[in-house]
């Protein structure tokens, strides 16, 4: 075999390993006039402004009925029949969506019932040319905070999403104070009580800070120089940032580098945000650390925690797995896409949970909202049957013994197959 | 116009004609050049967006796809530096060369895009788009602005580096 023999052979099984190219992202900063016709401009010179006065009058009609009536609120529609499984968990969660019309590269936010499926509010971005770019929720089932990208400007601003069910309008969506950030944020982590906003951000260095959602004022700050890496495509919460029921602890995901090898560690860290020092590492607790990959058979590599979630009471940690099959696509059958809790005090793996039986060339498991003690999480799973058929996504709530598939969501499944790739585009 | 669909050819409309034929090969050169598929995509985002701001500036369309290519080895040599001063040199080497490669590729592609992280930067560039992509030596040399002399030259050179590095770490 030549040394030109070698540098084909790794361009291929570079080629095979590349996920789907995302897509172009180009600003409205040169915006390409549409030429209008005769017909066209005199309805402008008509048009705009009988128009603009009929708006006027529709507004103040609405202000006027608005005052007058002694509640806003209507009252809420009668509950839709909830199977025992879902019970307990968030009804709504928002994620990032694709608005029909809109240019490739913008995304919106669909707010959506997982216990029928329906939307119940579609917010588009705030601006134009801005795309929602990551989403969280506080633990009311009612509060998310959006991060709205502007590539002219590469500036990401911040949204507080409100909530009301039954209520008109269902959504309100409010600038918050905290200041532009001149990237995308590659964490992202509103806390349990909605009080606190956590970024995490890959600058010179890899910092964390925290904001008060309601002055916008900067809490704290911490960074590491140590090098990391993140195994998947970026994404607005790449890191796993995640907040502990006690609005205190902060997780997170931190690839390493092993000492002296070239293995590479997943380690998972949890800060607690109100002791002193500003070292992201060293301030931190290591509570779980785990190879990152593991080769299952000749022609596969699993991820054992491509993506981790951890449980409310900061007593454990569940991972998702990632598994990768080049070249054959029986090998895929060990292990399946599964989830996996951990220990967050021993690091030992406590149990596996769905083990989804299917073979597929690519498969990734993502956890996305526990009960405090994890024995009840909801989890998306994606995967393809074949290097040519579609990809399948799996979505329900997970508990020991068994899985609950939620009814098919209004958001699609493409959004919730793009979700599995960016965690922070789908928040509970 | 579009003589087929009679709807106005824009800027924007055609660079995303050419993104969709052509991104999947430039991320792939910069995945060559940089070793994960974030950083790659962002270098070519980045050409394309440079691509759309000069594109009443370029008088010749059909050569576009050619400066793409130039912007997107720009764009990889600075990652590159970039990199570097960010990450002491003692840590780019062999570990930290790649990041998401190391997780997906078997160990024989792991130890060539190792190498090829070691060549010096002519050298890298000249067997990346020679022998990796294919490219005639007179695209290398436009691509990377230099005499298709000096194309044959680093990439005789980088291929015998290569040899030589992949036989010393077996």
């Amino acid at each position: 075999v030549t040394v030109e023999d070698r540098l084909r052979a790794t361009t291929q099984a570079v080629t095979d390993a590349m996920r789907p190219v995302r897509p172009l992202d180009l600003p409205d900063e040169r915006p390409v006039r549409a030429r209008h016709g005769r017909r066209d401009r005199r309805w402008v010179t008509w048009g705009a402004p009988i128009a603009a006065a009929a708006v006027i009058t529709a507004l103040a009609l609405v202000l006027v009925v608005l005052r007058g009536s002694p509640s806003p609120r209507p009252a809420a529609p009668a509950p839709a029949p909830v199977p025992p499984a879902t019970a307990s968990v968030p009804t709504y969660y928002a994620v990032l969506d694709h608005l029909s019309g809109a240019p490739s590269a913008t995304r919106g936010v669909m707010v959506t019932d997982d216990r029928t499926g329906h939307a119940l509010a579609v917010i588009p971005p705030p601006g134009p040319g801005q795309t929602f770019s990551g989403v969280t929720a506080a633990a009311d089932d009612r509060t998310f905070v959006l991060s709205s990208y502007q590539a002219s400007k590469r500036e990401t601003t911040w949204y507080l999403l409100r909530i009301t069910p039954g209520a008109s309008p269902v959504s309100q969506l409010t600038r918050l104070p905290v200041k532009p950030l001149l990237a995308q944020p590659s964490g992202l982590a509103l806390s349990p009580d909605g009080r606190e906003l956590a970024v995490m951000v890959q600058g010179s260095s890899l910092q964390l800070e925290t904001y008060a959602v309601s002055s916008g004022a900067l809490l704290g700050t911490w960074d590491t120089n140590a090098s990391y890496w993140i195994p998947r495509d970026g994404g607005a919460n790449a890191f796993d940032l995640s907040w502990n029921a006690d609005n205190r602890h902060l997780t997170f995901t931190f690839n390493a580098y092993a000492k002296n090898s070239i293995t590479h560690l997943t380690t998972v860290r949890t800060l607690d945000v109100t002791a002193p020092g500003h070292d992201l590492l060293a301030d931190s607790k290591l509570v779980l650390q785990l190879p990152v990959s593991q080769p299952t058979s000749a022609a596969s590599l699993a991820v054992p925690c491509f993506n981790s979630l951890a449980t409310p009471d900061g007593k454990s940690v569940i991972c998702g797995t990632y598994v990768v099959a080049a070249q054959h696509p029986a090998a895929c059958l060990t292990p399946p896409p599964s989830f996996a809790t951990y220990s967050a005090v021993t690091g030992k793996q406590l149990k596996l949970r769905y083990p989804y039986p299917a073979w597929c060339p690519t498969e990734l498991a993502l956890p996305l909202w526990a009960n405090s003690a994890g024995s009840q999480f909801i989890g998306l799973v994606s995967f393809t049957v074949n290097n040519t058929g579609p990809t399948l996504t799996v979505f329900g709530v997970m508990a020991p013994s068994r899985l609950t598939l939620f009814p098919a969501q209004d958001s699609g499944t493409a959004s919730l197959t793009q979700a599995a790739g960016n965690p922070g585009s789908i928040a509970f | 116009v579009d003589p087929t669909t009679e709807t106005p050819v824009t800027a924007e409309g055609q660079v995303t004609e050419l993104f969709q034929a052509h991104a999947t090969g430039l991320v792939r050169l910069a995945m060559l050049m940089l070793g994960d598929q974030s950083s790659a995509e962002d270098v070519v985002q980045e050409a394309f967006l440079g691509l759309y701001r000069r594109w009443g500036k370029l008088s010749d369309p059909d050569r576009a796809v050619a400066y793409v290519r130039s912007s997107v080895l720009n764009g990889s040599r600075d990652a590159l530096r970039r990199r570097s001063r960010k990450i002491p040199a003692a840590l780019l080497e062999p570990s930290a060369a790649s990041a998401e490669a190391h997780v997906l590729l078997a160990e024989e592609h792991r130890e060539v895009l190792v190498a090829l992280r070691r060549l010096p930067g002519r050298q890298r560039e000249a067997v990346i788009l020679r022998h990796c992509l294919g490219l005639p030596e007179g695209e290398v040399a436009q691509v990377m602005k230099v005499s298709r002399g000096t194309v044959k030259s680093a990439a005789h050179r980088g291929l015998a580096a290569l040899t030589r590095i992949l036989e010393e770490d077996q």
